[in-house]
């Protein structure tokens, strides 16, 4: 019966997510556009037309440019079905590893990268340039934010960490609290990058916009589950926890999607590496103090 | 016993034929058979559970009998070593190398070096065979001033060994437990085998020896001696090592390995040689070996059984990933030399339309090599990080944690850079545009050697199953493993998940019906076509892979002076230097 329930709490959080990641985008342009803002369901529009139109391929690319859509929407896919929404103890709960969901964004990056080259292009050199500009200071500073939340939380698979604070065994300490917001910093950044969508066309290109509003959807929920857990329900929890957790998490993504509007409207698109600084100095300070073990409450 | 006597046959099997002037296809087949009878009775043994034994040889001097002996540790080393012997054998019986020197008598030679020393219970037998295998490395390049460091270190590495066994009377059963002199055997296992294995601050002379030897003497120096000197430092750190060391012999270790994968990840993202490029990545695998087995340290000081099962998983399967996936990545290496006419990656480009096998064997080699999932180097990098899970409080593990995550990092880039620059984009030159995919003959070894790499990734517990008994040996305690792997290890199910998933999209994108693609030149953002003196296309539109990171500054290190030893052949500088190393030893043991 147990097995029953966390199976339709699972398919229950697939459909959320996969209705909510176009939605998000649409959220925050609205939100940072005002009353000039296209409808909120574009996205899906948008996704919906390209997926009939015809692609055009460039003369020459491989087979890693034909299979980089399909596999960033996978990899994104993925990470948003490990990212706990409303719910703990899903079927995918003893896969939501900390550092596997970190490993995911990486390869997602990678794996654009890598299609950015395929065609010998100008555009995708500046992509590889600058992702292996950004590389070697996010990606770090996102493993040791990760090292230091488990570190600090005893363990590191986020729905054990997270279960772990519903029931009060462990805090949101501040150790805890830096690396958070070490994470949302990079989850910010990672948006910011220069994308290869000039490379594509048609369902590719579906593909690829989908796939980047999962990622960031992913993102959203993996810091906000770990910044503010409240209301956060167990699968044995009862459909009136499961309302209550349902509730909690749109809040959290519409509060996501306000904050990433307001940044938006500042114009800090032009700051990332000062961005990545700070975080890396937040994550920095987080692991020392997750190594030594004090916390400063 | 059986194995041990087998295995025994092969060695000398391997050596006589050195003098054999049989066909290069036959010898290389008869090569590939014996490594891949090994690797059978190995893992056969490995399963059923072979009690460990020993075979003290009929030869040696008075007073120091040589003495073999299979035991788990042994075992788990031996099997990667007969992987690679049996696809490197296979591989050259069907190519002959460029470089004239690089015969299949230097391979077997150094291949049987190895096992000796795998197998080996004192330190005379260990020394002798790391001297063997390492001269046969030299022996198989011209002797350029870039490679006397190779025959240095080697040498320096088996004098070491000597020198830190000589005073318990060189056996391992006599050392175990209650070494004399603790700290020199420990100092100088760092010094030797370290060295050796290209811990800072030794690893000057790593990455040029590996951009300057022929690829196979190259593929044989990253994937069969580069585990074997992890299994050195295994053996005479953790199961000889004094039980009762103080917690701090573990800190120089740490930083050793810290600095190591630091200096090999930033070199194998900026060295513009493909060669260079791997070696950097080797001397990161160097790097964090040392990282687990300081861990390991740290756990057996403070009594922390989880975390030295934990570290010493991470280092035998950092081991067996560096053996699959560095003869792999070398062996493409190669092919991409011989075929392309250049390991500069600036000079190649377009390589996966032309050479898709070797594209293929390059891209599983450096998926095992860094750390992104479903890779090999993931695993272990997974353990180490479930490793720094359960180390004590102490704020340098930060440190040490910081620079692992860098090198991970490094070790991105580089994997975007070789592929992407190499393998994908435009041909930049003719040489390059004209390459041909290796012989279908040779494809197998290849093939299989990406089919273990990306197995070791997805099931890293398979793995850990054939080390549990090694671990056991050394700590008591093991990880366990098995088919799904370790607990909390996530990646077998995720696979399944993103199959389904994949199919899912792909079935949608079907059903929407959009036409079939159509191809058109790539779009420069409106520049134009490039004129026609340039027929690859203007090379400044294309990334070289120049620039993504800054060089590192280089140190020279020692210099060699006027020597040249170029005059001198490989074989008496080989066995001069056996023999003196026997006369040594023999007085050290009188003494």
């Amino acid at each position: 019966m147990t097995i029953l329930v966390s199976i339709l709490a699972q398919a229950l959080h697939v459909a959320a997510v996969l209705i909510a990641a176009p939605l998000l985008t649409g959220l925050i342009d609205r939100f940072s556009l005002g009353r000039a803002a296209p409808d909120v369901l574009l996205p899906w529009h948008r996704a919906l037309h390209l997926l009939r139109k015809q692609p055009i391929r460039a003369i020459g690319t491989s087979v890693v440019s034909r299979l980089a859509p399909l596999l960033a929407m996978v990899l994104a896919v993925l990470t948003v079905f490990l990212a706990p929404s409303f719910c703990l103890g899903m079927v995918s709960a003893p896969l939501a590893d900390l550092l596997t969901i970190a490993g995911l964004f990486v390869l997602g990056r990678v794996v654009l990268v890598l299609a950015a080259m395929d065609a010998g292009t100008g555009r995708g050199a500046v992509v590889a340039a600058e992702s292996a500009r950004l590389g070697p200071a996010g990606e770090p500073a996102m493993l040791l934010a990760v090292l230091a939340i488990g570190l600090a939380s005893g363990a590191g698979n986020l729905d054990t960490i997270l279960t772990m604070r519903a029931e009060g065994l462990v805090a949101g300490t501040p150790t805890v609290m830096l690396a958070v917001a070490a994470l949302g910093l990079l989850g910010w950044s990672d948006g910011q990058t220069p994308g290869i969508e000039a490379f594509y066309s048609g369902p590719d290109l579906a593909l690829l916009r989908v796939a980047a509003q999962f990622r960031l959807l992913g993102w959203c929920d993996l810091v906000g589950a770990l910044a503010l857990p409240f209301g956060m329900a167990t699968v044995s929890g009862g459909f009136a926890a499961w309302g209550i957790g349902l509730a909690a998490w749109i809040g959290r993504t519409l509060l996501a999607a306000v904050l990433l509007a307001m940044v938006r409207k500042i114009g800090a698109a032009s700051r990332v590496p000062s961005v990545l600084a700070l975080a890396i100095a937040l994550c920095g300070i987080a692991a020392v103090l997750a190594f030594v073990g004090v916390d400063p409450s | 016993m059986l194995v041990m006597i087998v295995v025994a046959l092969l060695v000398l099997g391997m050596v006589a034929r050195f003098l054999a002037f049989g066909s290069r296809q036959a010898v290389g087949l008869a090569g590939a058979g014996l490594c891949g009878l090994g690797f059978m009775l190995t893992l056969l043994a490995l399963i059923v559970g072979q009690e460990p034994g020993r075979l003290p040889l009929p030869v040696g001097l008075p007073g120091m009998p040589l003495t073999l002996a299979f035991d788990p540790l042994a075992a788990f080393f031996l099997l990667p070593t007969f992987l690679t012997g049996t696809a490197s054998m296979a591989f050259a019986a069907e190519i002959a190398d460029p470089a004239p020197k690089a015969s299949l008598a230097g391979l077997a030679l150094c291949l049987a070096g190895v096992v000796l020393a795998i197998l080996a219970a004192d330190g005379v037998v260990l020394s002798v065979g790391l001297a063997v295998s390492g001269g046969a490395v030299w022996a198989m390049g011209d002797q350029g001033t870039e490679r006397v460091p190779l025959l240095a270190a080697t040498g320096l590495a088996a004098l070491a060994v000597l020198g830190a066994t000589a005073a318990s009377g060189f056996g391992f059963a006599a050392i175990r437990g209650h070494p004399v002199w603790p700290f020199l055997l420990y100092a100088l296992t760092l010094a030797g085998p370290g060295a050796l294995a290209g811990l800072a601050p030794f690893n000057a002379w790593l990455i040029p020896a590996h951009a300057a030897s022929p690829s196979r003497g190259a593929a044989l120096l990253s994937g069969a001696i580069q585990p074997l000197t992890y299994y050195i430092l295994v053996r005479m750190l953790v199961d000889l090592g004094d039980p009762l060391a103080p917690g701090w012999w573990s800190v120089p270790v740490l930083a050793m390995g810290a600095v190591t994968a630091l200096i090999g990840g930033w070199r194998a993202a900026s060295d513009m040689d493909l060669g260079a490029s791997l070696g950097g990545l080797a001397q990161r695998q160097s790097g964090l070996v040392a990282i687990g087995i300081g861990l390991a340290m740290v756990a057996r000081a403070a009594d922390l059984a989880t975390l030295g099962a934990l570290a010493l998983a991470a280092v035998l399967m950092l081991a067996a990933t560096q053996a699959v996936c560095g003869t792999l990545a070398q062996l493409a290496a190669g092919a991409v030399q011989t075929e392309a006419g250049s390991r500069r990656i600036v000079l190649l480009g377009g390589l996966i339309q032309s050479m898709p096998v070797v594209a293929t064997g390059m891209g599983a080699a450096l998926i095992g090599l860094v750390a992104v999932p479903a890779g090999a180097g993931f695993a272990s990098f997974w353990l180490l990080f479930q490793a720094f899970l359960a180390v004590p409080h102490a704020p340098w593990f930060a440190a040490v944690a910081a620079s692992v995550a860098v090198s991970a990092a490094l070790a991105g880039v580089a994997l975007v850079r070789i592929f992407g620059v190499a393998f994908l984009g435009r041909p930049r030159g003719p040489r390059a545009a004209g390459a041909m995919d290796i012989a279908r003959s040779a494809r197998p070894s290849i093939l299989v050697l990406a089919g273990m790499s990306l197995a070791i990734g997805l099931f890293p517990g398979l793995v850990l199953s054939l080390a549990d008994a090694a671990e056991h040996q050394l700590l008591g305690v093991g990880s366990g493993g098995g088919l799904l792997g370790l607990a909390g290890y996530p990646v077998p199910l995720l696979l399944l998940a993103a199959i389904a998933i994949g199919a899912a999209v792909a079935q949608t994108i079907r059903r929407a019906g959009a036409p079939a693609a159509r191809e058109a030149a790539a779009w420069h953002d409106g520049f134009a076509p490039a004129p026609a003196w340039l027929p690859f296309g203007d090379p400044l539109t294309q990334s070289a892979g120049e620039g993504l990171l800054p060089r590192l500054p280089t140190f020279s290190g020692v210099s060699w002076g006027r020597w040249r030893p170029r005059r001198i052949g490989g074989l008496p500088v080989l066995l001069a230097a056996v023999v003196a190393l026997l006369i040594a030893s023999w007085w050290a043991g009188r003494v």
